[in-house]
C-alpha cells in the first residue's frame, strides 16, 4: 500500500513539474500558432541567471533570473518571431529550432559545456517520512508553484482586462485585431509570461539538480510538447491534463517495468502516447481553433 | 522527337539539380581528401532531405519522426554486410540467417530499403489517418521507440555501443547516385498522379477530399515512399561511417534535416536540394573563419543564417519554385528583344533559380 | 535584369567554390616524412559536448610539445601542431582527421570517446601514422576489433571500477552494493558490468540494480526502492556522469540514505561539488590529484604547471592523458626512428609498465590501452575533496566483448 502511495506522490510532483513545462509553450502556441522550441532555452537563461547570483543571496538570484528570462523572451519574441509571425507553422517552428540552437551555443561559448553549481538552502532539498512515505520539499515545492501559476494565469486570463484579451486573440485572432486588440501587446504579454514560467521551471529543476548547462533546456521542451500536443494544441486545459497524463505514465512504467526492461522505459512511455493520439487524434480536449 | 523534347524538357529540374551535383562530384576529390568527405556528407544529406521532402514537402505534414527509417536502414544494412566473421565476435547472439549474411552494397540497399518501407507502411496503417499536428507527434513518438529499441536491443544493434567493422562502400559516386536516383524518383512520384493528389490535398484539404481525393490512402504511399528512400540513405551513410550508434539517427539529425528542408523551402524538389548544399558549404566557410574567431563560430552563425533566412524568405529560398532553365533561356531570349518584357511565368522562373 | 543577376550568381558561387578548392588543394606533404618537424595533428573537439574532455587534453599535449621544443626537439626534430575542430559529431570527426593529415599531420590525437574517434583512427590508418586518444577508456582499443594504428593512453573503464570494488570490500569492509546505472553512454554500462563482477568475484553480495535515465526529471522511484530495501546496502555504485549522476547523488544524500558512494573518474573534479553541499562519505577514483596533494611530484609539478598557463583543470582525465600522449610519441619516436605508422606502432607495443606521467603504461599486440593502471581513490568529507590513496587493482575483469 504504502508503495502504492508513493508513486502517487512521485506522480503528482513530476506532473506539477511538467504542467509547468507544458503551459508557457500551450500559450504561446494558442496566441500565435507557435511551438516554440526555444521555451527550453529560457529555462536554460534562467538557470544561468539562478548561478550567476546565487552566490548573493536567493531571493536576489531569483529575482534577477525572472527579470533576465523576461526580457531574453521579450528580446526572442521582437528579434526573431516577430518578422515570421504570419509565416506558416513551418516556418514558425523551424525558426524556433534555430534560436534553440543559437542560444544553447553562446551558453556552451559563454559558459563551457561542464555543468555549472548552484547551492540552494538545504531546507529545499531535505525529506520527510510520513508513516512510510516519504515526501521531498522539492516535491511540495514543485506543487505549490505549479498550483500558484495555475491559479494566477487562470484568474489574470479570467479577471483582467488584458488577461480576457488575451483569450480573445487565442480564440480567433484576426477578430481580436478587429475589435481593437492590440496584438504586438497581446503577444509581447504573452512571451513574459512564458517567461515567467520558465524562470519558476527553472527554480525547481536547479533546485532538483543543483546544477545549470547548456543543453538543460532539451528534455524539458520535449516533455512540453508531446504533453501539449497530447493534450490537444492550443488548449491549456488539455496541457495540463496533457502533463499529468505524461507524468504519470512516466512514474507507472518506471514502477512497473522489471529490472531489464526499465533502460527502454521511454519506449513504453512514448508507446502509451502513440496510443493515445490514435485514440484522440485532435488531443484529450481539442481546442476550439483547428490548425491543421 | 517533339515527343522526346518534351520528355526531357518535363525533367529538366531533376537533369539540372543533377548536373550541380554532377559538378561538385568531379571537383571535390581533387581539392583533397576532407573536402572529398564533405561532399560524401552533403550528397547523402541532398538524398536524405529529398526523401523527407517527399512526405513533408508534399503533404504539407512536418515530421519528427523520418529518421526512424534511416536508423531501420542503417542496421539493417550493416548486419547483412558486416564480414561474417567479424560478426562472429561483435555480435555472437544473433539470429543465424543474419549472423551468416554476407552481401553486396546494391543486395544491402534493397534490404534496408525494404525494410525500411516494410515498417512504413505497418506504422503508416494507424498513423495515416491521424491529421497533421498529431500524425507529427506520432511520428516523433515512433522515432523515440525506434532509438529506445535500437539502444537497448544489445544483441542485434550492440545497443548503445558503437556498431563496428560496417564495410566503408560508400564513395562519393555511390552518394552521388543515392542522391541523383533520389531525386529522380521523387520527382516522378511528385509529377504522377499520386504525387498530384497528395499536393491538392496539401493546398486544399477539402477540396481535394470532395473531388475524391483520398488522402489517408496518399499519405500512407508518401510514408512508404519516403521511408524507403531514407531506408536506402540509412544503409549507404552507414557504409560511409563504417561505425555508427543509435545517436545519430536521433534528435540531432532530425532538427537538423528539417531545418536544411525550411531553409531551402519546403514546397519545391529544389528546395530539398538547395538546403542541404547551401549548409554544407555555408558550415564550412564559418569552419573556416573560426581560426581567426574560436570554435563555435560555425554553430552560432549557421543559427543565424538560418534566423535570418526565415525572416526574410519566410518559404524557404526557393519558394516553392522548382529550377528550370528553359523558362530561364526564353526569359534571356525575350529580355534581349524587349528589356521591359515581362510575363509572370519567367518571372517565377527567375524567383526559382535566385 | 534578373537573368543576368542569375548568371552573375552562378559565375560569383562557381568561382568562390574553385577559390575555395583550390585554396584547400595546397601542400601535399603527408605523414611519414622523416625530416623537418614532426607534425602533430589534433582532430578533437574544439566543441560540443566532449570539448570539456579535449580542450584540456590539447592544453596539456602543448605543454609537453613546448618543453621538448625547448630541450631541442625529439631526436633533433622539432614539434609542430596543427588542429580541427571534430565538433563531437562522427563524421566531423573523420573530416578533421582528413584535415590535420592535409597539414601534414604525421601523428594524432583523436578525440576521448570510443565511438567518436574510431573514424580518425580509420583515416589516419589509410594514411600510415598513428592515432592516439588521450583518454578513452574502453577497453575495445583492440587490435582486432578496430585497425592497428589506433591506441588509447586512457586507464581501461573494468581497472578503475575493480579498484573501486576492492577499495569498497578492503578498506570500507562493505559486504553488501547496490549499483545505479545511467545507461546513457555505454561507458557507464560497463563500468557497472566491471564493478559488479569484481564485487561478486571477490564474494560480496548485489543488494539491488538499478537504472537511471540522464536527463529523467524524477529520480523519486528509484531512491524509492533503495528505500525499500529490507537491509539498506553497505555502499552504492553510481555509474553515470555529471549533471544526471551528480542530481542522483543529492537526491540520495537529501532522502536521508548516508551509505557510502562509489563513482569511477566520470566525477573527477571539483567543480559540480557545490551540487552537493555538504558531500560526505564519497569516494571516486580519479588519473590524478588536481589539489597538490598526489603522491606523485611529476604529476603535481605538471598540473602546477598547466594550472599557472590555462587556471585549475576541471578533471584530471584529459590533462593527465593528453601530457602522456606526447610522451609516449616522444619515446616512441627515439625507438623507432620515424613515424611511419607500422614502426611507430611495433615501438609503442614493447611499451611494458613504461613509466609515463599517466602511470604505467602497457601496450602489447592486441590491447592497445592499458588494463590495469593503479588509480587514485578521492575522498569527499563535508564538500572537500582530497586524495586518499593509491590502488593496484588485483583482478580486473576483462568484459566480455567483441
Amino acid at each position: 500500500m504504502t508503495d502504492v502511495i508513493q508513486a502517487v506522490v512521485d506522480a503528482l510532483s513530476l506532473a506539477s513539474l511538467y504542467a509547468l513545462l507544458a503551459l508557457p509553450v500551450a500559450l504561446i502556441y494558442g496566441i500565435m500558432g507557435l511551438i516554440n522550441f526555444a521555451q527550453g532555452e529560457l529555462t536554460m537563461i534562467a538557470a544561468y541567471g539562478l548561478f550567476l547570483f546565487a552566490a548573493v543571496t536567493l531571493p536576489l538570484a531569483v529575482f534577477m533570473a525572472l527579470v533576465l528570462v523576461v526580457v531574453a523572451a521579450l528580446a526572442m519574441e521582437r528579434v526573431a518571431f516577430r518578422p515570421v509571425r504570419n509565416s506558416s507553422e513551418e516556418t514558425l517552428l523551424v525558426t524556433s529550432f534555430a534560436v534553440s540552437f543559437l542560444l544553447q551555443n553562446l551558453a556552451l561559448i559563454i559558459f563551457g559545456s561542464r555543468p555549472k553549481s548552484i547551492s540552494t538552502p538545504s531546507s529545499l532539498s531535505q525529506s520527510f517520512d510520513v508513516g512510510g512515505i516519504f515526501i521531498d520539499a522539492v516535491a511540495i515545492l514543485t506543487v505549490v508553484l505549479a498550483v500558484v501559476c495555475i491559479g494566477g494565469l487562470v484568474l489574470f486570463m479570467n479577471r483582467s482586462r488584458f488577461g480576457i484579451s488575451m483569450r480573445a486573440a487565442a480564440e480567433d485572432f484576426t477578430m481580436a485585431r478587429l475589435v481593437g486588440i492590440r496584438a504586438n501587446a497581446v503577444i509581447s504579454a504573452t512571451f513574459a509570461i512564458a517567461g515567467a514560467l520558465a524562470g519558476v521551471a527553472a527554480f525547481v529543476l536547479v533546485v532538483q539538480s543543483g546544477s545549470a548547462f547548456a543543453t538543460m533546456g532539451l528534455t524539458p521542451v520535449i516533455i512540453a510538447f508531446v504533453a501539449t500536443m497530447m493534450g490537444g494544441l492550443g488548449s491549456l486545459r488539455g496541457a495540463l491534463l496533457g502533463a499529468a497524463i505524461l507524468g504519470v505514465i512516466t512514474v507507472g512504467f518506471d514502477q512497473i517495468l522489471s529490472e531489464e526492461l526499465r533502460p527502454a522505459r521511454d519506449a513504453f512511455v512514448y508507446g502509451a502516447v502513440l496510443l493515445v493520439l490514435l485514440v484522440r487524434p485532435s488531443g484529450l480536449i481539442p481546442s476550439n481553433r483547428e490548425r491543421v | 522527337m517533339s515527343y522526346l523534347r518534351h520528355r526531357v524538357l518535363a525533367l529538366e529540374t531533376p537533369i539540372l539539380l543533377s548536373l550541380i551535383l554532377l559538378l561538385v562530384t568531379f571537383v571535390a576529390p581533387s581539392a583533397g581528401l576532407s573536402i572529398e568527405n564533405r561532399a560524401i556528407v552533403m550528397l547523402i544529406n541532398v538524398a536524405l532531405v529529398v526523401g523527407l521532402y517527399s512526405f513533408a514537402g508534399l503533404s504539407g505534414v512536418l515530421t519528427f519522426g523520418h529518421m526512424s527509417f534511416m536508423g531501420i536502414g542503417a542496421y539493417a544494412g550493416a548486419l547483412v554486410t558486416i564480414p561474417v566473421v567479424a560478426k562472429g565476435s561483435l555480435l555472437p547472439d544473433l539470429p543465424g540467417f543474419l549472423a551468416n549474411a554476407e552481401v553486396s552494397l546494391p543486395i544491402a540497399i534493397l534490404i534496408g530499403g525494404g525494410l525500411a518501407a516494410l515498417f512504413a507502411a505497418i506504422i503508416s496503417l494507424p498513423i495515416a489517418r491521424l491529421p497533421g499536428l498529431a500524425l507529427s507527434l506520432a511520428m516523433f513518438a515512433v522515432l523515440i521507440i525506434c532509438y529506445q529499441v535500437e539502444a537497448n536491443w544489445d544483441s542485434l544493434t550492440r545497443g548503445r555501443q558503437a556498431l563496428l567493422g560496417v564495410p566503408t562502400n560508400t564513395t562519393i559516386w555511390v552518394a552521388l547516385a543515392t542522391a541523383i536516383g533520389a531525386m529522380f524518383v521523387v520527382f516522378a512520384y511528385q509529377q504522377s498522379r499520386f504525387g498530384l493528389r497528395l499536393r491538392a490535398a496539401r493546398e486544399d484539404e477539402y477540396s481535394a477530399a470532395a473531388t475524391g481525393v483520398n488522402i489517408v490512402r496518399e499519405r500512407r504511399i508518401s510514408l512508404v515512399i519516403s521511408g524507403a528512400l531514407i531506408g536506402v540513405v540509412g544503409v549507404v551513410y552507414a557504409q560511409y561511417l563504417g561505425v555508427f550508434t543509435p545517436n545519430d539517427f536521433y534528435l540531432d539529425l532530425t532538427f537538423m534535416t528539417i531545418a536544411m528542408l525550411v531553409i531551402g523551402g519546403t514546397r519545391s524538389l529544389t528546395g530539398a536540394v538547395i538546403g542541404p548544399m547551401l549548409v554544407a558549404v555555408l558550415t564550412y566557410t564559418l569552419q573556416q573563419g573560426e581560426t581567426v574567431t574560436g570554435p563555435g563560430l560555425q554553430q552560432v552563425g549557421l543559427a543565424i543564417v538560418m534566423v535570418l533566412v526565415l525572416v526574410f524568405r519566410p518559404s524557404g529560398l526557393t519558394n516553392g519554385k522548382e529550377l528550370k532553365l528553359s523558362t530561364v533561356v526564353t526569359r534571356f531570349r525575350q529580355g534581349r528583344a524587349d528589356r521591359n518584357g515581362r510575363s509572370s511565368e519567367t518571372d517565377k522562373a527567375m524567383t526559382a533559380v535566385e | 535584369m534578373k537573368a543576368r543577376k542569375f548568371k552573375y550568381l552562378v559565375i560569383g558561387v562557381l568561382a568562390v567554390m574553385v577559390g575555395a578548392l583550390s585554396a584547400c588543394a595546397n601542400d601535399e606533404n603527408g605523414g611519414g616524412g622523416d625530416d623537418g618537424p614532426i607534425v602533430v595533428g589534433f582532430a578533437t573537439a574544439q566543441s560540443g559536448a566532449f570539448a570539456a574532455y579535449d580542450e584540456p587534453a590539447v592544453e596539456s599535449a602543448k605543454l609537453k610539445i613546448d618543453q621538448i621544443n625547448k630541450a631541442g626537439g625529439i631526436d633533433g626534430r622539432k614539434i609542430e601542431v596543427v588542429e580541427s575542430d571534430t565538433r563531437t559529431d562522427i563524421d566531423g570527426a573523420r573530416v578533421a582527421a582528413d584535415e590535420v593529415i592535409e597539414k601534414g599531420a604525421d601523428f594524432m590525437m583523436v578525440t576521448c570517446d570510443f565511438d567518436y574517434s574510431t573514424p580518425s583512427i580509420v583515416e589516419a590508418q589509410a594514411n600510415g601514422i598513428v592515432a592516439m586518444s588521450p583518454c578513452a577508456g574502453s577497453t575495445k582499443f583492440r587490435t582486432d576489433i578496430i585497425p592497428p594504428n589506433g591506441f588509447s593512453m586512457g586507464t581501461g573503464i573494468p581497472s578503475e571500477a575493480a579498484s573501486l570494488a576492492e577499495f569498497g570490500d578492503q578498506k570500507l569492509k562493505a559486504k553488501s552494493a547496490y549499483i545505479l546505472l545511467d545507461p546513457t553512454i555505454d561507458y557507464d554500462k560497463q563500468s557497472a558490468e566491471a564493478f559488479k563482477q569484481t564485487w561478486e568475484a571477490q564474494g560480496g553480495t548485489i543488494a539491488g540494480e538499478d537504472t537511471f535515465q540522464q536527463d529523467t526529471q524524477s529520480v523519486s522511484p528509484q531512491i524509492s526502492r533503495i528505500r525499500e530495501l529490507s537491509e539498506q546496502p553497505d555502499v552504492i555504485y553510481i555509474a553515470s556522469y555529471p549533471p544526471g549522476g551528480v542530481r542522483m547523488i543529492r537526491s540520495i544524500r537529501s532522502s536521508g540514505i548516508d551509505a557510502p558512494i562509489l563513482a569511477d573518474a566520470n566525477f573527477d573534479g571539483t567543480y559540480w561539488l557545490g551540487s552537493v553541499p555538504g558531500l560526505s562519505d564519497f569516494y571516486h577514483s580519479a588519473w590524478a590529484s588536481l589539489n597538490g596533494d598526489d603522491p606523485d611530484p611529476q604529476v603535481n609539478k605538471m598540473i602546477k604547471e598547466l594550472t599557472k598557463q590555462h587556471g585549475r583543470p576541471d578533471t584530471s582525465i584529459g590533462s593527465m592523458g593528453g601530457y602522456s600522449v606526447i610522451e609516449a610519441l616522444e619515446d616512441a619516436y627515439k625507438e623507432a626512428g620515424t613515424t611511419k605508422d607500422t614502426d611507430l606502432i611495433a615501438a609503442l607495443e614493447t611499451f611494458d609498465k613504461k613509466k609515463l606521467t599517466i602511470g604505467p603504461t602497457t601496450f602489447d599486440d592486441t590491447y592497445h590501452i592499458t588494463l590495469d593502471r593503479p588509480v587514485r581513490i578521492m575522498e569527499v568529507q563535508n564538500g572537500k575533496e582530497k586524495f586518499l590513496q593509491m590502488w593496484t587493482p588485483e583482478n580486473v575483469p576483462t568484459l566480455d566483448e567483441g
